[in-house]
């Protein structure tokens, strides 16, 4: 995430354009487009505010623009990677449960009887506790409060 | 032949998984199904989905994919049913590591034997068959994920590819003069044919991580999609006190072990059911073979048609090795009163033994060694 200095700065790029803003007014609408040059540098800062480090684009270059001039003089957009990242934690811990009951299961079609009973329990213990970690994980999430 | 049928909602698998709740239906999930989770996690794809109708503005919200197979096939071992739904993932979502997906899968076994059809009126034989569901977030991106798009000629290729693997008979094989006009591939072709398709979708589909699928408009119009960083502090300081309050409410019920009153829904509940059922039935060894023998077949089986609704015409009472055993006519496999209860109608050692000992309350079952004691026996 970017420095608050920083986002004023774009802030201020966008605002400094007006000499090479251009307008186009739509005749159904009465809507106006504007379209304005930037440096390569300019862009590249103005894009690094919409996308994520993963590259998940939050919002678009135009809805940034509009919103950082428009309503807010400084605009960051959300992303809920906080929660996203819960649940893929919580989904890999699934998969690799999932993947030892298959082992297990697997190992209990071959054996006899006799087998290792009181061992197994305890792997079953093991793995429930992993479970109810991965339930606390999900514990209400704190976008539930808005 | 397995029979793979795919759709997509916005909400309301959750519901059905666990009630069993459908138009036009009245019974419960548990008394219409043994269910057996064999994939994932039922809580956390319960969440993902929350968060999915919470943040995204989807059409639909996950895919909700179904695998049966036919009556001759009904009594493969779960593992069968595992493997072919780990294969049916990694063909429609071949383009994803697993850990991308929020995928849970359940077997339901029917407990409920027979339906009335609804269009025909005609009674029909319930079979057991699997549940899988997908969230359509891509966890690590946040995008939607890209499923194998549908083409007939390789869905059909992945259904013959499928049976061969598993040595089930394919009806289109069976079945030649429907399909007489069309030239139908060998299962080596066949894994050819879906092999060259996932690598077209590869090359043409792969995720762009940079693309975004959902309208930023909606997101726009939510209150909170925006914090200034010069913004109100009232409001900054009333978010502290609710995330305060949640914290604290949270690790309340981790002190109160709150958590883990709640059971999820996953493998390791099957196989500990599993590995229960193995205890009881060496516990009640003896108490199994008295009951096997003593047991009038004749009442399990009216016992059955009148709780279960099983079809009582295909079933009739055999003699191997000089001990009566119920056939069932259609597949020719025998069973013995337990063997009824627990691989046919699929309940649990403990609710056959107790089912049996209410059909039959002249016999002792004083000596039958219950759930609890097993409990306390390994301790859990």
């Amino acid at each position: 995430m970017m420095e608050n200095s920083e986002i004023r700065k774009i802030n201020k790029i966008i605002n400094a354009q007006s000499t090479d803003i251009q307008t186009k007014k739509s005749c159904a609408t009465g809507s106006r487009v504007i379209s304005f040059r930037v440096s390569g540098e300019q862009y590249e800062q103005i894009r690094s505010q919409c996308f994520t480090v993963t590259g998940e684009q939050l919002l678009t270059l135009t809805e940034f623009v509009r919103q950082s001039v428009l309503t807010q003089r400084i605009v960051r957009p959300i992303e809920n990677s906080l929660d996203r990242y819960r649940m893929s934690v919580a989904a890999e811990m699934a998969v690799g449960v999932t993947n030892i009951v298959q082992v297990l299961d697997e190992f209990m079609d071959l054996a006899d009887e006799n087998l290792a009973m009181q061992e197994l329990i305890l792997i079953i213990h093991n793995l429930e506790a992993i479970q109810d970690k991965a339930t606390q994980l999900l514990a209400p999430f704190a976008e539930n409060l808005h | 032949m397995t029979i793979i049928r795919i759709s997509q909602y916005k909400s309301g698998v959750e519901e059905y998984l666990e009630h069993g709740r459908k138009k036009g239906r009245a019974l419960h999930r548990d008394q219409l199904d043994q269910r057996v989770p064999i994939l994932g996690s039922f809580h956390e794809f319960k969440f993902t989905n929350q968060y999915v109708q919470k943040k995204k503005k989807w059409v639909d919200n996950y895919w909700h994919i179904t695998i049966s197979l036919p009556f001759k096939y009904h009594n493969i071992p779960q593992g069968v049913h595992r493997e072919i739904t780990n294969e049916v993932l990694d063909f429609y979502f071949h383009l994803y590591d697993r850990k991308q997906l929020s995928a849970y899968a359940e077997i339901h076994y029917p407990k409920q034997q027979t339906i009335i059809d609804s269009k025909t009126g005609e009674s029909k034989q319930r079979l057991p068959h699997v549940h899988l569901v997908v969230s359509k977030l891509d966890l690590w991106t946040g995008t939607q994920l890209r499923i194998l798009p549908y083409k007939l000629e390789v869905a059909r290729a992945f259904q013959i590819w499928l049976d061969d693997n598993h040595r089930f008979e394919s009806h289109y094989f069976n079945k030649k003069d429907d399909y007489a006009d069309e030239q139908l591939p060998t299962a080596a072709e066949a894994e050819l044919i879906v092999d060259n398709y996932k690598l077209w979708h590869r090359q043409y589909n792969q995720p762009n991580m940079s693309k975004q699928l959902y309208a930023p408009k909606q997101v726009l119009k939510k209150s909170k999609w925006l914090t200034y960083v010069d913004g109100d502090k009232k409001s900054k300081k009333q978010d502290e006190v609710d995330y305060s309050k949640q914290a604290f409410q949270n690790w309340q019920q981790v002190m109160n072990q709150e958590f883990t009153q709640q059971t999820d829904y996953s493998s390791v509940q099957a196989i500990k059911q599993r590995l229960i059922d193995m205890q009881l039935i060496i516990d009640n060894k003896l108490l199994i073979e008295k009951i096997n023998k003593q047991l009038e077949l004749k009442n399990i089986l009216s016992e059955a048609a009148r709780e279960f609704a099983l079809d009582r015409e295909s079933f009739e009472i055999v003699e191997f090795n000089k001990r009566p055993l119920v056939q069932d006519q259609r597949t020719g496999l025998t069973y013995s009163p337990v063997g009824l209860a627990h691989d046919y109608l699929h309940m649990n050692i403990n609710q056959s033994l107790k089912w049996l000992q209410n059909i039959a309350p002249e016999i002792s079952f004083d000596d039958r060694v219950s759930k609890d004691d097993v409990f306390e026996k390994l301790g859990m």
